[in-house]
């Protein structure tokens, strides 16, 4: 999941600043920030029959309601095993309501607002020699506030990335493209390039929770350049699953960003920030198309630029709908 | 010595009859081996139609297909623009092909082994087979694993046959390459067998005759006419076995609401037996059958003689529970 925050500086006489930050999107279940997905699956179901992709979903999802093949029903000469065409193609909706404590993302100008969020994303992807998974995905996404709707902007992304488990690890590398604008498409704010890499893994403590620890370096290419830089980033998710819908997670990350040059003759500075961010959250998905989540973060921004230091408090809930096809 | 050399000569021509003789038994129609031609393949693109039940391993006819469908797989080989059709399902080669049908109280399926068949605008080739689901009214195109089928299988198969599952292998490789196949580890039939499928249930669905009701009569109102019709002709004909069937094994439960295996199903053939006797001369009238609107129940009508029968569903079948006489 990405994340996206927003900074409004008063001081720079800037509109606004945006940042792209980095989510770990291997991880299922795991939102870093802000941002989900609403998207709708319609089921298309024969009347008075399942198909036989809703029956093989029935049985892989309770392998119970499956009897065994015994000897009754079956001739000697069986050996009919079913194989599938995945659905590689999804289209999701993510809407999330968010509450901040500072909007701003400056602890100087602290402003509580509501934020609504809604992202509208097509993706496909496919596994490689049973290995190597790729997706492309485009999206279009929007915000809202509610107090300070200069906040207000909206984007398009692109992104393509692959992922390989090497061992117990799995390495990832991503590109994102971005171009945001302000709420009416009359201003282009920003528009950037990531390029990440990660690595992360699952470390299996019980039957029902693992520890997944990651890394990751992530290059930002922005126009304006101001906004173009390199981060790394540190963490770890401790997942447990309530019940096989329910799941919690509980994640810590510290990063560190160095800018290239961020507005260094008006700030006099180079900015470096170095964040900490702690978060917990609760996601159900009754079904495979939808998904509801409920995250609070709470970061901190300690930046070389005094302005730009913030702790900010958030509080999401959201809903993804997906429609695989 | 002319005499010698004609006699030599006479001996060589036997010997060379005889040879070519020999060489005709080893090498061409042997007794063992007319059953498998008269049945099978190939001469030119030309296949004979065949089918054989792969648990007996005996050739059926075509009109023996249903029935033996309900016991067992059929491995059938069928020439080029054949249609077959059982069960209310029907489709057509639009090449030589080998097929292995197989049919439950669900499901019929069609896997193709070599060639390509039709139905309703969907193909199949080597590796997929189509799958006619009962009460649904489209039919669909599944991939079965081709090469977990040669290793597994212990059917017969001839050699253009496997070359043919080969090919699809490949095919089926460099699908699941691009992750556009993926296993799912189930059995074809395995998403069928839910867990309403009991060992004892098994014991009154699987059966040739129940089988046959539900797949030709997927419409529930028109199965209880034709089970009441079929109850009725077997009380009248003598065909015990049809009456047997019939008859709703929950007459037969204990006191726990079970059916006790080693029990009920005799019970249920002397049950049969008593009824067949005691109607089958009343029934030997011209009989007429009415569907009482208050229950679901028919009025049988032979001559003087009235009864009524009760039908009740069962694990998507419809049994008599009831037939007696009306007492005016």
């Amino acid at each position: 999941m990405r994340s996206i925050s927003c900074q409004y500086d008063f001081g720079l006489n800037r509109v606004s600043k945006w940042e792209l930050g980095r989510g770990h999107w291997i991880i299922p279940f795991i939102i870093t920030g802000l941002g989900a997905v609403l998207s709708v699956e319609a089921h298309a179901q024969e009347l008075g029959a399942q198909t036989i992709e809703q029956r093989v979903q029935q049985a892989q999802e309770d392998p119970t309601s499956v009897i065994p093949q015994d000897g009754f029903l079956l001739p000697r000469e069986d050996g009919l095993i079913l194989l599938r065409r995945p659905k590689l193609f999804s289209i999701e909706s993510d809407s999330s309501y968010q509450f901040t404590d500072n909007a701003f993302l400056s602890d100087k100008q602290k402003s509580y607002d509501h934020i609504l969020t809604q992202s509208l994303v097509a993706r496909a992807g496919t596994q490689i020699a049973q290995r190597l998974d790729v997706f492309v995905s485009g999206s279009g996404f929007m915000s809202r506030y509610h107090r300070n709707q200069g906040l207000d902007f909206n984007g398009f992304t692109g992104s393509v990335g692959a992922s390989l488990p090497i061992n117990q690890w799995v390495m990832s590398i991503r590109y994102d493209g971005s171009a945001t604008y302000n709420r009416n498409f009359d201003s282009h704010l920003v528009t950037l390039h990531n390029l990440g890499w990660d690595i992360s893994s699952a470390m299996p403590l019980d039957q029902r929770t693992a520890l997944y620890p990651f890394f990751s370096v992530l290059r930002v290419w922005a126009d304006p350049d101001d906004f173009s830089n390199t981060s790394v980033a540190l963490g770890a998710t401790l997942v447990h699953s309530l019940t096989e819908t329910l799941v919690t997670f509980l994640q810590g990350q510290a990063d560190f960003r160095a800018y290239d040059d961020f507005f260094e003759p008006s700030t006099l500075e180079v900015r470096q920030d170095f964040g900490a961010r702690l978060l917990v959250a609760l996601n159900w998905t009754p079904r495979e198309w939808v998904s509801m989540n409920f995250f609070a973060t709470i970061a901190r921004n300690e930046s070389t630029i005094s302005t730009l230091r913030y702790t900010n408090f958030l509080l999401s809930p959201s809903l993804r709908l997906i429609f695989r096809f | 010595m002319i005499r010698v050399i004609r006699q030599r000569k006479r001996y060589r021509k036997f010997f060379i009859v005889l040879l070519g003789f020999l060489f005709l038994v080893l090498h061409g129609v042997s007794p063992a081996q007319s059953d498998e031609t008269s049945a099978n393949i190939r001469n030119g693109g030309q296949y004979e139609l065949s089918f054989r039940r792969t648990d007996l391993n005996v050739l059926v006819t075509v009109d023996e297909l249903s029935e033996a469908l309900a016991e067992s797989s059929v491995l059938a080989t069928l020439p080029k623009d054949y249609t077959l059709s059982f069960y209310n399902a029907y489709f057509k080669t639009l090449v030589p092909s080998v097929l292995l049908l197989r049919a439950n109280t669900e499901v019929l399926v069609a896997a193709v082994l070599l060639g390509e068949i039709q139905a309703k605008g969907k193909s199949a080739e080597p590796g997929e087979a189509i799958v006619w689901p009962v009460g649904g009214k489209s039919i669909e195109v599944v991939t079965f694993d081709a090469e977990k089928f040669l290793e597994k299988s212990q059917l017969n198969l001839r050699p253009e046959v496997i070359a043919s599952l080969v090919s699809a292998v490949g095919q089926q490789e460099r699908l699941k390459f691009w992750g556009l196949l993926e296993q799912v580890d189930l059995g074809l039939f395995s998403p069928f067998e839910t867990g309403d499928r009991t060992s004892a249930n098994r014991q009154y669905l699987e059966n040739p005759l129940v089988v046959s009701f539900i797949r030709q009569y997927p419409d529930t109102e028109e199965l209880g006419k034709a089970v009441a019709e079929a109850f009725v002709d077997a009380l009248r004909t003598g065909e015990l076995e049809t009456v047997e069937w019939l008859i709703s094994p929950q007459l037969f439960v204990n006191d726990r609401g079970q059916l006790n295996s080693s029990e009920w199903i005799e019970l249920r053939q002397d049950f049969a037996f008593l009824i067949m006797i005691e109607y089958w001369e009343s029934l030997q009238n011209e009989v007429t059958l009415k569907s009482t609107s208050n229950d679901s129940g028919w009025l049988v009508t032979a001559a003087t003689y009235r009864y009524h029968l009760w039908l009740e569903p069962l694990d998507g079948m419809i049994f008599v529970t009831g037939f007696e006489p009306i007492k005016e």
